[in-house]
């Protein structure tokens, strides 16, 4: 993977674990001040290019999240991937398609107890990859950005549900035409609480 | 540059220009290659010299390489007298070379040192004059003088290949000139009956009908004599020609021919079967084999071998009552009703030293004048139907196989020397008058016009089609679409060769866009449909081609029952397709053209 992308996310990483949550959870005292989790995810994932249906349907996307916050912050940051196995618009061949991305930004929570609804922001890294047998493989690296709004459920002192809904875009050419990799995806999350 | 360069400079020049002079008074006259030297003999090695100091140096080189000294003559001599010694290795890798200080001169080819006839003191052979060395003893059956004196010579001709020998195919040249549909057939019991019989063979097919009128082929002697096959007698494998020798069995006949009366076994002089049997020799009347006394013990000819007389000073010898080659060669040709206009045989000039033997330019206007000739080289007889002048080059059969063969005038062939011909010319034969014309679209080979045929000769008349055209039948004397078609020749004939233009068939195209997400493909495709008005031209496939600019980067072909072409990542430019409709035959129609 590129190193422009993992650097700074890595940063950020280190830097929320470490810093962050003093002030932000530990120091605050209550049982629900902690937003730090990590979480399995999976979602259904609706592209934002009209062109991208024409191929392909939207479907499933699943990966992991790794939060670390305190009462009104925290950092995020998420893997995902999608693969998908379409037809070609006018002789049906097959064509295959998969796109990783690694996500990650800020939250802030709206309201902190037992149910915390958020808003956040980020950054994303495209990985994207098509291949068929007519016209070969094309694919391409980039950068784009996200939006994300979402509400985790803490349950008891170690466990969290979240639902979280996202908007990613980020624009590419890795081939022939432009096209928008990113989309609308509505996730639920299933994770332990530290 | 300093006085002493430049006088170092001038010397140079002075010492190459003064050997380039030396070496222009020096010019080996003989030998200049490709002749052949008997050990044993006495040659004149010569050679020009403007000079008259010092002596010459006369070398032998074999390879290339020093091989002997031959010895030294004084300046200006220009000839010294040479006796080739014996057990020399025998081959035709040997050159000469005579140097008279910084003069000198070499052989331009090699030539060959072979051995001698035993017991045989040759003449000198003179520069600038072929010379033909004399036949070996084994060949040479008896010497007697006619009755003013002039010495006849009698040989036996009895040439048959090694097992497997096959000498090179002839390349023929732009210029030469060639006897057409001149037969080859392989040995059949002699190389001379087998020659004999490729030229009546010829002459039956030309407008002498008469010289076979067995069963094959309603009566015309075959290119070549493979239609008879071969027959095994006392264990060897024979190829047969009923022209040059008639058997039991073969091509109808019923009763004992030539091989069954004369045939033991090649080179067996034994006495003929039908004389050790005691059964009653057969009529001689279809065989050219029976009257050249081949294989007839009675007349000392060995199975396989012929006899041939001729005068030894070379002049003609023209066949008296004698059995032998010629003499029986005349005579089957008069006994099938052809008079004879000459016949004779000769030696080459040049043979044994002589100067009125038979030249290049006789046999040319023999040829010219459609008359092959018997060529003797060594103990073989083949049959020489063409010629390319400007190289002296001979075309022939060589009655050992079907193809064309060729060698030099008064060269060797499969390491025999030639040394004679066989000339036999028959009357004018008349002829028949063939009219050919042509529809718009194509021509004939013959081209349209009229043509002379010997009377009951076979005329052959092919349709040459234009581009888009199709041959599509004759009118006339003949009809049909045979192609070559053959016309026997009784009357005058006329015929027309008619052609039809190959349509172009319809055709429509469209461009296809084919996405993935990320990437696009152009795809043409192109579609046609059969011409109506090609109805009955028996179409069979289209061809497409796909043009890349002002070319045509490639084709495809496509069965008649398909009607479409899907042109795969075509691009998205105009791209310009061609289509034609192809005939059975693989004639190619009018292409329509269409751009995606």
């Amino acid at each position: 993977m590129n190193k422009k992308i993992w650097l700074p996310l890595m940063a950020a990483m280190a830097f929320a674990v470490v810093l962050i949550p003093a002030p932000l959870s530990a120091a605050a005292g209550g049982p629900y001040d902690s937003f730090s989790m990590f979480l399995a995810r999976a979602g259904y994932f609706v592209s934002a290019d009209s062109a991208y249906t024409d191929v392909y349907n939207n479907g499933l996307v699943y990966g992991a999240e790794l939060r670390i916050g305190g009462k009104k912050f925290a950092f995020w940051a998420e893997g995902t991937t999608r693969s998908e196995t379409g037809s070609l618009t006018y002789t049906l061949e097959k064509t295959d398609l998969s796109v990783v991305s690694f996500e990650g930004g800020l939250l802030y929570r709206v309201l902190p107890g037992t149910l915390s609804p958020y808003l956040g922001a980020g950054l994303g890294y495209f990985m994207f990859q098509e291949k068929s047998e007519p016209m070969g493989v094309a694919k391409q690296n980039k950068i784009g950005f996200c939006l994300v709004g979402g509400a985790s459920w803490l349950v008891g002192k170690g466990f969290a549900v979240d639902i979280k809904l996202k908007y990613g875009l980020c624009k590419m050419k890795p081939a022939d035409l432009d096209i928008e990799v990113g989309g609308f995806t509505a996730g639920l999350g299933i994770g332990f609480r530290f | 540059m300093t006085k002493t360069k430049r006088s170092l400079i001038v010397c140079s020049l002075l010492l190459f220009v003064s050997g380039v002079l030396a070496a222009a008074e020096l010019r080996l006259l003989f030998p200049r290659g490709g002749e052949i030297l008997r050990m044993g003999t006495t040659v004149k090695i010569s050679w020009e010299d403007g000079g008259d100091e010092g002596e010459a140096q006369i070398v032998l080189y074999k390879e290339g390489r020093y091989y002997a000294d031959i010895g030294r003559a004084p300046a200006g001599a220009g000839v010294y007298t040479w006796r080739v010694p014996q057990g020399m290795p025998p081959a035709g890798d040997y050159t000469v070379r005579v140097r008279r200080g910084r003069a000198v001169d070499e052989s331009d080819l090699n030539f060959f040192i072979l051995p001698g006839a035993p017991g045989r003191e040759e003449p000198i052979a003179s520069p600038g004059h072929a010379y033909i060395p004399p036949l070996s003893d084994d060949l040479v059956m008896e010497r007697f003088r006619d009755e003013t004196g002039a010495e006849i010579m009698k040989v036996r001709l009895a040439g048959k290949p090694p097992a497997g020998f096959h000498a090179p195919e002839a390349v023929v040249t732009a210029s030469a000139v060639l006897l057409k549909n001149v037969p080859a057939y392989r040995w059949s019991f002699g190389c001379s009956p087998t020659a004999a019989a490729m030229i009546a063979a010829y002459y039956d097919t030309h407008g002498y009908p008469n010289m076979y009128t067995g069963p094959t082929d309603s009566g015309y002697m075959p290119i070549d004599n493979s239609v008879w096959g071969t027959v095994v007698i006392n264990g060897n494998t024979q190829d047969q020609t009923p022209l040059s020798a008639t058997r039991m069995g073969l091509d109808g006949r019923t009763t004992r021919g030539h091989v069954d009366d004369y045939w033991i076994e090649y080179n067996s002089l034994d006495p003929d079967p039908f004389i050790t049997n005691g059964w009653p020799q057969h009529e001689s009347d279809d065989c050219v084999g029976d009257f050249m006394g081949s294989n007839q013990s009675s007349y000392g000819a060995c199975d396989g071998g012929t006899l041939f007389q001729i005068y030894l000073d070379g002049s003609r010898m023209i066949p008296y009552n004698e059995r032998e080659g010629a003499f029986g060669f005349r005579e089957f040709m008069r006994y099938r009703g052809y008079p004879v206009t000459q016949c004779f045989t000769q030696f080459l000039k040049g043979y044994n030293g002589n100067s009125q033997g038979f030249t290049f330019d006789e046999y040319m206007d023999h040829i010219n004048a459609g008359f092959p000739v018997m060529i003797h080289v060594g103990g073989h007889t083949m049959v020489g139907y063409g010629y390319d002048a400007s190289t002296q080059t001979v075309y022939l059969h060589d009655t050992w196989d079907y193809a064309d063969h060729q060698m030099t005038w008064d060269g060797t062939y499969a390491g025999m020397e030639m040394w004679g011909v066989t000339v036999l010319n028959l009357v004018p034969a008349p002829k028949r008058n063939l009219t050919i014309t042509t529809t718009t679209g194509g021509t004939t080979d013959p081209a349209p016009g009229t043509h002379a045929y010997y009377i009951s000769e076979r005329a052959k008349v092919k349709s040459v089609p234009d581009p888009t055209y199709i041959f599509d039948g004759w009118t006339g004397c003949v009809t049909g679409t045979a192609d070559p078609v053959a016309i026997q020749m009784e009357n005058d004939e006329s015929v027309e060769a008619h052609f039809r233009r190959i349509l172009a068939p319809s055709a429509s195209g469209q461009k296809i866009v084919n996405k993935s997400f990320s990437q696009v493909e152009y795809i043409n495709i192109i579609s046609w449909e059969n011409n109506p008005a090609n109805a009955g031209l028996d179409i069979t496939a289209y061809r497409l081609y796909v043009m890349e600019g002002d070319s045509i980067s490639y084709q495809l072909e496509f069965g008649a029952n398909i009607g479409e072409y899907t042109h795969r990542k075509a691009g998205a430019a105009p791209r310009t397709y061609r289509i034609t409709a192809v005939t059975k035959s693989g004639r190619e129609g009018v292409a329509v053209e269409v751009t995606i």
